[in-house]
């Protein structure tokens, strides 16, 4: 009777103390069979008042925390409850008790400080278990107790060589997109890039002899031709260009081409400021201006 | 708002087709060219790890790639040369991820283990000892690097059982053991069943 009373007396005295304190609780993953090198999780939640900050100082720090505990992570955030805050503290140890039997093992507390308040966070312990048994079976060689060493390891190769193929024959495929974009060879011929065609063949005629610029506007000629489905004279260059208008920008260099060309053939005095490197640029504006469609 | 912005993206497209197909070119061939390099070390260097595993002595500079360290590793510690394996133990520390450098570090510890069991087999048990201990910080090191790395779990427990490091909390509980004389026997097999 007098037992219970001073139980009673006692909690009731305890209560008040603790419901004024912070509150501390603590949850593991599970609190036993741990191995050597095993990681222990643990969950430690402190309730506070809502304006409570916590000294970052006074959390505790990862390394090694005795000779055969390690403390690997430690993570923290808070969230607000109703009136109160609670700080959910993730740790993370890692167990390098290499046990003969299984039994408990203890896991030192710290104190935690929220301003000038200080909240005692106590030992816990876990429970740790061996990974042989006490007497193994005797082994001829002592080396035979051990795991063996482990296997060779590789470097990738599949991957490196997986991509370079890839990236290869894309490569070969866009080079012949840009060939065929651009009337290379085999693709001179193409109807669409006539003057592309042109264009390449005038760039290596460029150092020929005296005749080379004659036989370029010549040829020039007939590309325009061929682009226009017959002769084009000088007076049709504006009908040309509204039927063609991605050429319609170059209209002073047809007209400048056509009077160079008029003066090379029929006249007398040569125009002699229109030269080979003129008509090159005139081919190769005509080119890009096709490529462009 | 998003067919405009299709149809300016398709008429840049069709502008610039002739320019973005060069860009193209240029850049899958050097993507090639890149991955070709790294295809033909990786070969090189797999060479390596087979001639090494094979036993021939192959020469491995410190900025060779994790994998040829390793094997480098493994060849030093298999043959006794464990200051020189040491060296590249360091020089993998440095780079390599953390699977690799586990498993550098059981080899590192396997050798070291080997040593000390050559010299207890020796009787020489005073040389033993720094050899165990230092092959336990070894397994401790690969096992922070790779906590499920099982072979490394059941050779440190090897190690710990020929030299016990005592914490603070077994010292303890050794000495109440101690006490009573009856608890003496309870770990110890083959307990005698006969006169005390």
């Amino acid at each position: 009777m007098r037992v219970g009373l001073l139980t009673i007396l006692s909690l009731l005295w305890a209560f008040p103390a603790k419901a004024d304190d912070a509150r501390v609780n603590i949850h593991s993953a599970r609190p036993f069979g741990y191995f050597v090198g095993d990681l222990i999780r643990a969950r430690v939640e402190v309730t506070t008042s809502a304006d409570a900050t916590l000294v970052a100082a006074s959390l505790p720090h990862p390394g090694p925390l005795s000779i055969s505990l390690d403390i690997k992570a430690v993570e923290i955030h808070a969230t607000m409850i109703g009136a109160e805050k609670r700080w959910d503290l993730d740790l993370v140890y890692q167990n390098f008790y290499v046990a003969l039997d299984a039994r408990n093992i203890e896991i030192p507390g710290f104190e935690l400080r929220f301003g000038d308040e200080t909240v005692p966070i106590p030992a816990w312990s876990v429970g740790v278990a061996p990974l042989r048994e006490i007497a193994p079976a005797k082994q001829e060689r002592p080396e035979d107790y051990l795991r063996p060493d482990s296997p060779a390891v590789f470097a990738s190769e599949t991957q490196p060589e997986r991509l370079a193929i890839t990236f290869g024959a894309l490569s070969i495929l866009v080079l012949g997109a840009v060939g065929r974009d651009r009337a290379w060879p085999p693709f001179q011929s193409r109807r669409e890039r006539i003057f592309n065609a042109l264009a390449r063949e005038l760039a290596t005629k460029a150092h020929g002899g005296a005749n080379a610029f004659p036989d370029a506007i010549q040829s020039l000629h007939r590309t325009i031709d061929r682009a226009n489905g017959g002769a084009l004279l000088g007076e049709d260059v504006c009908k040309f260009l509204a039927r063609r208008p991605e050429f319609a920008s170059l209209q002073p260099s047809f007209d400048r081409f056509y009077a160079a060309s008029r003066s090379e053939f029929f006249s007398e005095d040569k125009a002699d400021n229109y030269g080979f490197k003129e008509l090159l640029d005139f081919a190769r504006a005509l080119a890009r201006q096709e490529r462009a469609q | 708002m998003i067919g405009r912005l299709r149809e300016t993206m398709l008429r840049f497209g069709r502008a610039h087709r002739s320019t973005l197909l060069f860009a193209v070119v240029i850049g899958s061939a050097l993507v090639a060219l890149f991955e070709g390099a790294a295809w033909r070390r990786a070969v090189a260097t797999n060479d390596a790890i087979e001639a090494l595993r094979a036993g021939r002595d192959v020469p491995i500079d410190f900025e060779a790639p994790p994998e040829a360290l390793l094997a480098r590793i493994a060849y030093l510690a298999k043959h006794d040369h464990l200051d020189q394996a040491r060296d590249f133990l360091e020089a993998l520390d440095r780079r390599g991820n953390a699977s690799i450098r586990a498993h550098a570090h059981y080899l590192f510890a396997n050798a070291l283990l080997r040593t000390a069991l050559e010299h207890i087999e020796k009787s020489d048990l005073e040389a033993a000892g720094p050899f165990v201990n230092l092959s336990k910080r070894e397994y401790r090191r690969a096992l922070q690097l790779d906590p499920d790395f099982w072979d490394a779990k059941f050779n440190i427990d090897v190690a710990a059982r020929l030299v016990r490091d005592f914490p603070d909390f077994e010292r303890k509980s050794g000495d109440e053991l101690s006490a009573d004389p009856k608890k003496l026997w309870t770990d110890i097999p083959g307990k005698p069943k006969g006169l005390p």
